[in-house]
């Protein structure tokens, strides 16, 4: 069953602006999906068209195989989300910004014990949320989305601004989230992070999915290329050597490039050495998502 | 909605809130207090309610002079705390809808508004006693206080005050801080009453007025304002409810078809 499908989605602020082009993009019920792009590239635009905060002008938008404008508001129910920076009223304790939640959401309040265990702030239940840090302050945010036992949740840059443990314990709750079969959609530009937590990934560049597939697809991609680093005496002359459309970056000495197979490198220094060109370094570099992820955004 | 509402006191937990309610009781108690306790010989008769002096003084007071700078800064307040807590786009990502949550709001500022005339109403009988305390002769213990009527008048103070409670609740979700808001509410407060002192026809159109003129507070002269009785209700009293209605609905639109952010 498909929890969430985005039909040529577009959208855009003015008139004759495309903040998205015909996104498409399916989550598939009791997945982790893994939303990425860089800043502005319109990951927070399509969640605020999911969740209603905004109307798309073309494209369907479908919630639990049912079109979002048949079931807004009330199929909410089903979701849970964090968007952006957490909504927390910073004079009221945890206990009782949950208390509010469970108020409206008319669900007793012995469920904020339990959400405040699963997001590890059972100590802190009483403390004015002001005085939390940000890595609290996203917890009690998943907290208040995890409430009213949504089926789906929309987390959007859940682990922008935590320091490295925060972003540890973060990853920790979503995938106990996961294993209780709860379908996930994540949104970040720290691809190294959610990279651990997906089954699949869409990656948004200038308001259109350059990738989507699960993370098999991804390695497929990583066996694909080969990524290199070379410091070189003479950038200028080393570039026509490497082939112009294989250099991704240069800075300073350094030439970023891609080969097709590692069998190539060999044949590579050997061409390089024989034209005089100094070569300082040659490293291969890992090809992670972060690689990938440049990679597919610059193709 | 009885739900939303309830969670919505919730919220107003928020020390700000909890001293303005507490200023308005307290000043509210010793002006009446003092004005008794200073004029003692004026109000000491013998055979004459004393509470239906203390009543027309307190909700004078209330309506001239409190009423208006209280819900201009309470709705002000009460509104700023999502505008602060950035709360917006969670309520409306809720499952409720957006008019359910607007409206829970305004029920919400609208019944803690009539708790603190009612909270008015009880430090002034309070008063009442205390002054019996220290001046026998003034017999608020021999009369019982007069809360049917007192409750009523209090109720039309309220009406009056529903034009403003309109404007401030359509001003305070349109700007994101508390200080515009509060500002035009001040400054228009200050303006009403110039209008209303000035006996201007003027100020029967102008809401922030109505309380001081819905009915002669024997402070300044209003013959000129021409208001109409209809029995229940005046002219002045159907301007506040009309321009309430307006300005709820026209907030209420939109809301509905706001970007939030």
């Amino acid at each position: 069953m498909t929890a969430l499908q985005l039909k040529n989605i577009s959208f855009g602020y003015r008139k004759n602006e495309k903040v998205l082009d015909s996104v498409n993009l399916s989550v598939e019920k009791g997945t982790v999906y893994g939303f990425l792009g860089a800043n502005g590239a319109g990951k927070t635009t399509t969640i605020r068209l999911i969740l209603g905060l905004l109307k798309a002008k073309d494209g369907h938008i479908k919630l639990f195989e049912k079109d979002i404008k048949d079931v807004y508001p009330k199929g909410l129910k089903q979701v849970g989300s964090l968007v952006e920076s957490p909504s927390i009223y910073g004079h009221l304790s945890a206990k009782d910004n949950l208390k509010i939640w469970c108020k409206n959401f008319n669900i007793p309040q012995s469920r904020i014990f339990e959400v405040l265990e699963e997001v590890n702030l059972s100590d802190t239940k009483n403390k004015k949320t002001s005085n939390f840090s940000t890595g609290m302050k996203q917890r009690l945010g998943l907290a208040i989305s995890l409430l009213h036992n949504p089926e789906f949740l929309i987390l959007d840059e859940p682990i922008n601004g935590l320091d490295p443990m925060g972003i540890i314990e973060f990853r920790k709750i979503i995938l106990e989230q996961k294993e209780k079969g709860r379908t996930i959609l994540l949104s970040s530009h720290i691809l190294s992070e959610v990279e651990k937590m997906v089954d699949r990934i869409g990656i948004l560049k200038n308001g259109k999915i350059v990738f989507e597939g699960s993370i098999s697809d991804l390695e497929k991609l990583r066996q694909k290329d080969v990524q290199l680093k070379i410091k070189v005496d003479d950038v200028k002359r080393t570039i026509p050597l490497i082939g112009e459309r294989n250099v991704n970056e240069v800075d300073r000495n350094y030439i970023h490039c891609v080969i097709a197979n590692e069998s190539e490198i060999p044949g590579l220094i050997e061409k390089l050495v024989s034209e005089k060109i100094k070569v300082f370094e040659f490293s291969q570099l890992s090809s992670d998502l972060e690689n990938m992820f440049i990679n597919v955004a610059n193709e | 909605m009885l739900a939303l509402i309830s969670a919505e006191f919730t919220k107003l937990k928020y020390p700000p809130i909890y001293w303005l309610v507490g200023f308005v009781v307290s000043i509210m108690a010793a002006l009446i207090f003092a004005s008794h306790y200073f004029d003692i010989n004026n109000i000491a008769r013998i055979n004459v309610d004393p509470w239906f002096k203390l009543m027309t003084a307190s909700n004078s007071i209330l309506a001239v002079f409190i009423s208006v700078p209280f819900v201009v800064l309470f709705i002000s307040a009460a509104v700023f705390i999502e505008h602060h807590s950035n709360i917006w786009k969670q309520q409306y990502v809720s499952p409720f809808g957006r008019s359910t949550i607007y409206y829970s709001k305004l029920a919400t500022i609208l019944l803690l508004v009539l708790f603190t005339f009612i909270l008015v109403l009880c430090m002034t009988t309070l008063c009442g006693y205390v002054l019996n305390i220290i001046f026998p002769e003034i017999e608020f213990a021999f009369y019982s206080p007069p809360f049917g009527k007192w409750i009523q008048t209090t109720l039309r103070v309220f009406i009056s005050l529903l034009g403003i409670i309109g404007i401030q609740y359509f001003l305070s979700l349109r700007f994101k801080g508390f200080l515009i808001p509060a500002s035009i509410g001040v400054v228009f407060f200050v303006v009403g009453i110039i209008i209303g002192a000035m006996n201007n026809p003027i100020a029967k159109f102008f809401p922030y007025s109505y309380p001081m003129i819905f009915r002669d507070h024997k402070m300044f002269t209003i013959d000129k304002i021409n208001i109409t009785d209809y029995g229940i209700l005046n002219s002045v009293e159907l301007n506040s409810i009309l321009c309430f209605v307006l300005f709820i609905l026209l907030g209420n639109v939109l809301e509905l078809n706001r970007k939030v952010d």
